[in-house]
């Protein structure tokens, strides 16, 4: 038989069975749409969870430390080589002290950061008051936090902007203190973390000619195991924000195959119904199958009749069940949103379902269905025809 | 002897296990049917007449002998090679019609053609056509519970032709039949013999129907206990001396106006299959292998009977009407 005709002839005995197929679908829907909807959840909760650690920039983003080996300096030689590197799109170097400063009345301290200027769109810093342009290398600017403001009590930005901060920073290796006046001509809104950047040049008073760290920009974040070993096999121990990305999707990877999990019994469950559906079809049909080989049907297009319904309808309960679970997930956030935003919180996207995933769950669906046919279809084509041409 | 039987059935015996009782439905058979021969099979019930019929029909194998189709060895045939066979070679009709009801007509017709992978509108064209010429035409978008049991054996009719094969096989093709739907079926199954120029082999415990045959075996206990060949046989418009025959069935068949023999009449046929004694000129006391001067009896058959159509041939003018 033609493809055409056994699914014309499969679709024929599907919809004779009205409510069983509907039934028998249903089980699949559940199994299905059970697994689209966890997982769902599974990966609307892993992006939340990544969203929060890192955007996407970060995850191009190389941090090279210095290293313990003694002749294998951070230094200004060793930037050059990174910069050989392949894949590694730019960097930037970063020198840090311990600060502490200090208005007129008020004492506070925050880290200072000595960078050029690429690095604030490389890291991808934010200045919400004022500018992060430094009016050149050796500007005695500064671009800082309201985290580190705190202190110095000028946490409001249009006070703040403009104003000289008496900064002191220390060497611990050379025991001495140096003493710099910087104006204020950006802040960042940022109230956790204390940071202060100046142009490195301005930074760079103990002259010892090596780098805090070192951020380097890579082309694409799939390449970052392979520059990491290239680096690292300079000497240079790095660390990537993809560290704490991939231990979060570690866990979330476990999280959804437990979740898929259940699904999965339900899909199960859903198989052994449409073992039973066609089962009984079997012996309903015993003596439709018996005239079927009497008058010239083959073995193969017996069973391929009976394989191509439990296809069907694990095709029909895949794309059902994962609309279904598709449905439910949105529906579920939207219920969630509205009592999140009623009471002041934030809008989260709680249930994320990739195509991909969708397509590959159809598939499982179409799948299991077919297995599930298989036997009975053996079955089928195996009866006897004289047989089954007496069996009423 | 250049001649290739259709049929050659060499020993062929056939032993059913039912429970711990051995059932000897055939005990070494041995027949052989040429092209263009109309064949009665007659028996009472239990005979081994249909049991024969399913072996021929490649439905069952026999327990030992053989049987050659055309002198290749039926046995030689695996599974595929057997539905291919049955599909274009043969035309099986049985008792109870045996139509799928979940299909309509034209879909019943046209279900061995879908097994021979033709397409939709081929299929269809040639359905209609063998409809139209059962006198159906009208019912092809019904489904098999909306006609009556002689409406449906004629759309089984049909359905066993639309291969085109070029022998047919029928299985008491009139026993769930009242006696004007059996006659226009048997019309039927003649016409294909007489005009197509089919080998038909047919089943029946029906006496009335031996006077339209070429040959009959008798068969008693599982075994051919008589051959008897008929030197003149009735043609198909004599049908109608067995009882009425309506208009619809006359125009089918492509003809009109029936010719009354004056014939013995039903009830007398029945007396004398009884007792054994028809026509005594032509019957010979056979059994088993002694069928050489049936051979030679039989009305050669024309060599200008086409060979049986392959799936993908044309079907033969006849059919198209």
């Amino acid at each position: 038989m033609k493809i055409i005709d056994i699914l014309r002839l499969s679709f024929g005995n599907l919809r004779r069975n009205m409510l069983r197929t509907i039934l028998t679908v249903s089980g699949v829907v559940v199994g299905i749409g059970a697994i689209v909807f966890l997982v769902s959840l599974g990966f609307g909760l892993q992006e939340l969870a990544v969203s929060k650690v890192a955007n996407l920039d970060a995850l191009t983003l190389l941090t090279i430390n210095p290293s313990q080996k003694e002749n294998t300096l951070l230094n200004a030689e060793a930037v050059n080589k990174f910069k050989t590197v392949d894949g590694i799109k730019d960097v930037s170097p970063v020198i840090s002290y311990s600060a502490s400063i200090a208005t007129d009345s008020d004492y506070g301290d925050t880290i200072a950061y000595g960078v050029i200027p690429k690095y604030f769109s490389l890291e991808d810093i934010s200045v919400d008051y004022g500018s992060r342009t430094f009016s050149g290398d050796n500007a005695n600017e500064v671009v800082i936090s309201i985290a580190s403001l705190k202190a110095l009590k000028l946490t409001d930005p249009a006070k703040a902007l403009g104003k000289e901060l008496t900064t002191k920073i220390v060497s611990v290796d050379k025991k001495e203190e140096k003493t710099l006046k910087l104006k204020i001509i950006g802040i960042s809104k940022d109230t956790e973390t204390k940071f202060a950047y100046t142009p490195i040049q301005v930074l760079d008073q103990f002259k010892d000619g090596t780098y805090s760290k070192v951020k380097a920009k890579i082309s694409a974040r799939e390449k970052m195991p392979e520059i990491r070993k290239a680096v690292e096999s300079m000497g240079y121990p790095t660390n990537s924000v993809t560290d704490t990305v991939d231990q979060i999707n570690q866990v979330f990877n476990i999280v959804k195959i437990v979740l898929g999990g259940f699904g999965f019994i339900a899909l199960m469950v859903a198989a052994i119904g449409i073992f039973n559906t066609l089962t009984i079809a079997l012996l309903e049909r015993t003596h439709e199958i018996g005239v079927m080989k009497a008058i010239g049907g083959r073995n193969s297009d017996v069973a391929l009749v009976f394989t191509a319904e439990a296809s069907m309808i694990g095709l029909f309960g895949g794309l059902l069940g994962v609309s279904t679970g598709w449905i439910l997930g949105k529906g579920i956030n939207l219920l969630v949103n509205f009592v999140a935003v009623s009471l002041d919180g934030p809008a989260t996207v709680l249930f994320s379902t990739p195509l991909w995933f969708a397509g590959i769950v159809v598939a499982f669906a179409f799948t299991v269905s077919t297995v599930a046919g298989i036997l009975p279809a053996m079955r089928a084509a195996k009866l006897d025809p004289l047989e089954a041409l007496r069996y009423e | 002897m250049a001649k290739v039987p259709v049929f050659k059935a060499v020993n062929v015996s056939k032993t059913y296990q039912l429970g711990d009782v051995e059932v000897k439905a055939l005990q070494g058979v041995n027949l052989e049917v040429y092209s263009g021969e109309f064949i009665c099979i007659f028996g009472q019930s239990g005979c081994g007449k249909s049991t024969l019929l399913s072996i021929i029909a490649g439905l069952q194998k026999p327990s030992t002998g053989e049987v050659y189709v055309r002198g290749e060895k039926l046995s030689a045939l695996d599974n595929e090679g057997l539905a291919k066979y049955r599909r274009s070679k043969i035309g099986i009709v049985f008792q109870s019609f045996n139509l799928i009801p979940s299909m309509n007509i034209i879909e019943n017709i046209a279900l061995p053609l879908t097994f021979a992978r033709i397409s939709k509108s081929q299929r269809i064209t040639r359905a209609r056509g063998l409809l139209e010429t059962v006198g159906l035409a009208k019912y092809a978008d019904h489904t098999s519970s909306q006609l009556s049991g002689g409406q449906q054996q004629r759309v089984a009719i049909a359905r066993s032709l639309v291969t085109a094969p070029w022998i047919m096989l029928a299985d008491e093709p009139t026993g769930n039949l009242d006696s004007k739907s059996a006659n226009e079926v048997m019309r039927l199954l003649i016409s294909l013999n007489r005009k197509s120029k089919r080998t038909v082999i047919l089943i029946t415990h029906n006496p009335e129907y031996l006077d339209y045959a070429d040959r009959i075996f008798f068969m008693q206990d599982g075994k051919v206990i008589k051959t008897q060949v008929n030197s003149s046989v009735k043609s198909e418009e004599e049908v109608e001396t067995l009882s009425h025959v309506s208009e619809e069935m006359k125009d089918a068949a492509g003809e009109v106006g029936a010719v009354n023999t004056g014939d013995a009449t039903v009830d007398e046929k029945l007396n004398k299959s009884k007792t054994k004694t028809p026509k005594q000129a032509a019957t010979t006391e056979t059994t088993d292998d002694a069928d050489t001067k049936a051979e030679s009896e039989v009305a050669p058959e024309p060599e200008t009977a086409p060979e049986p159509a392959s799936e993908s041939e044309e079907t033969p003018e006849e059919d198209k009407k």
